[in-house]
This record gives C-alpha cells, structure tokens and sequence, in this order.
C-alpha cells in the first residue's frame, strides 16, 4: 500500500467490462518525504477521490479488486481511501507535493497538532462512502 | 494500471494453444506527460488497440482475468483504449 497524489484522470470509452463505471485516475505515488516515487500509474476509484488528494493506493490485484466491488477482473490498482493526515516526522502536509525538506522540525509521533493542523471533525462528504456494485 | 502506447505487433506460430487467437502487441511504457519510459513489451489485448494508440495495461494474474473461462498464460494485458488524459501536477 503506498501514499500518492491523484495528479489526472483518464477518459477511455473502449476498455473492460468491470472498469465501466469507475473513475480511473492518474496517481503519482510519493516517498514518505513527499517526493515523487517513480512514474504515476492509472488506478480505479472505490472511494470518490479527485485531482488534488492525497490518497492511499494498493498496488497487488486481489486487494484492488474487491475494494472497487469487480472480483476476477482485470484490475491491479486502486485508491482505497483520501489521506487527512500523515503523522511523520518530515512529510509535507502541505497542499503541494514534495513541501517536505530536510528542515522539517523533529517532532515525535502523535504531536499531530503541533503541526498546525486545524482539530476539526472532519466532514464526511456526501458520496464519498464506498459503494458496492450493483 | 501502468499508460502505455502500443508501438507494434507480434506473430507467433508454434506457442501455448491457450494464446491461440490472442493478439500480442508490444506496448512502450510512458509517463503522462507522454515521455518514454521504462523497456518496450509484449502483451496481449482485450480490447482491439492498434499501433499508434494510448493504452493502459495491467500487470500479474488479473492479465488473464480478461480472457476467462480461458486461462492465458499472460502477465500482461491491454484492458483499455485511452482517448484522452486531464493531468494537472501542482
């Protein structure tokens, strides 16, 4: 399971019969200090993530095809959930890819807060529960 | 799912009876930002792609999910025809 950035979304009109439906989007996975971590991939959409979001993207079939509901399919990648927070020392949180740096403060695990990151519930946005096929 | 553009056609006469019909393509991996990358290959199709077109592809098992009750010994496979990309890097 690795973190990654949606950067895109893919139109394709001809493709499998369990991709229809889903949105397929253009994923650039990230290294834990926010840079990129090799070239994007094209992953399907079991969680109504869009351009911009952080999200949590498996990599291995089995996993990527029940999560988007289309078991014995042709599917080997999908996102699986819209990253709030990461608690690391050194990884941007920022809105940008790659803001991590060296100069991160050091801080231990769980100081979430002192990152300045605002202590609201956070809203569930309407459809962005998973919805099982058919 | 790995983009890809299909770069031209394989024949192969003496193989696997459960290829026979398949068509193999050799797909260039590419970014997308449409540069080049990574080693061309050879896979099969599930959707009919020719030379010149964007593709994306699949990797392992679920290469051959595409052809069941059939199982083609593939671990790579064609299972969409790209007609356009909306890429925005911030």
């Amino acid at each position: 399971m690795l973190i990654g950035r949606v950067i895109g979304e893919v139109v394709a009109t001809q493709k499998h019969a369990s991709h229809v439906g889903r949105k397929a989007l253009i994923v650039q996975p990230l290294q834990l200090d926010g840079s990129d971590r090799g070239d994007a991939v094209v992953a399907l959409d079991a969680v109504d993530a869009g351009v911009g979001d952080r999200v949590l993207l498996v990599t291995e079939g089995y996993s990527a095809m029940t999560s988007v509901g289309r078991p014995q399919s042709p599917i080997d990648m999908a996102v699986i959930g819209v990253i709030d927070i990461v608690d690391c020392p050194g990884f941007g949180n920022g809105s940008a890819a790659g803001t991590g740096s060296a100069s991160a403060p050091e801080l231990p695990l769980g100081s979430g807060e002192k990152l300045g990151l605002p202590a609201v519930a956070v809203e569930k946005k309407p459809g962005r529960k998973s919805k099982p096929h058919q | 799912m790995y983009l890809g553009r299909v770069v031209g056609c394989v024949w192969a006469t003496e193989k696997d009876p459960r290829l026979t019909g398949q068509r193999l393509l050799i797909v260039q991996p590419v970014t997308p930002e449409m540069r080049d990358t990574g080693k061309r290959m050879v896979v099969t199709d599930a959707t009919g792609a020719g030379a010149g077109e964007l593709v994306y592809w699949c990797k392992g098992k679920e290469a051959s999910f595409p052809f069941l009750p059939t199982e083609v010994p593939t671990d790579t496979t064609v299972v969409a025809i790209v007609d356009s990309l909306h890429v925005k890097r911030t």
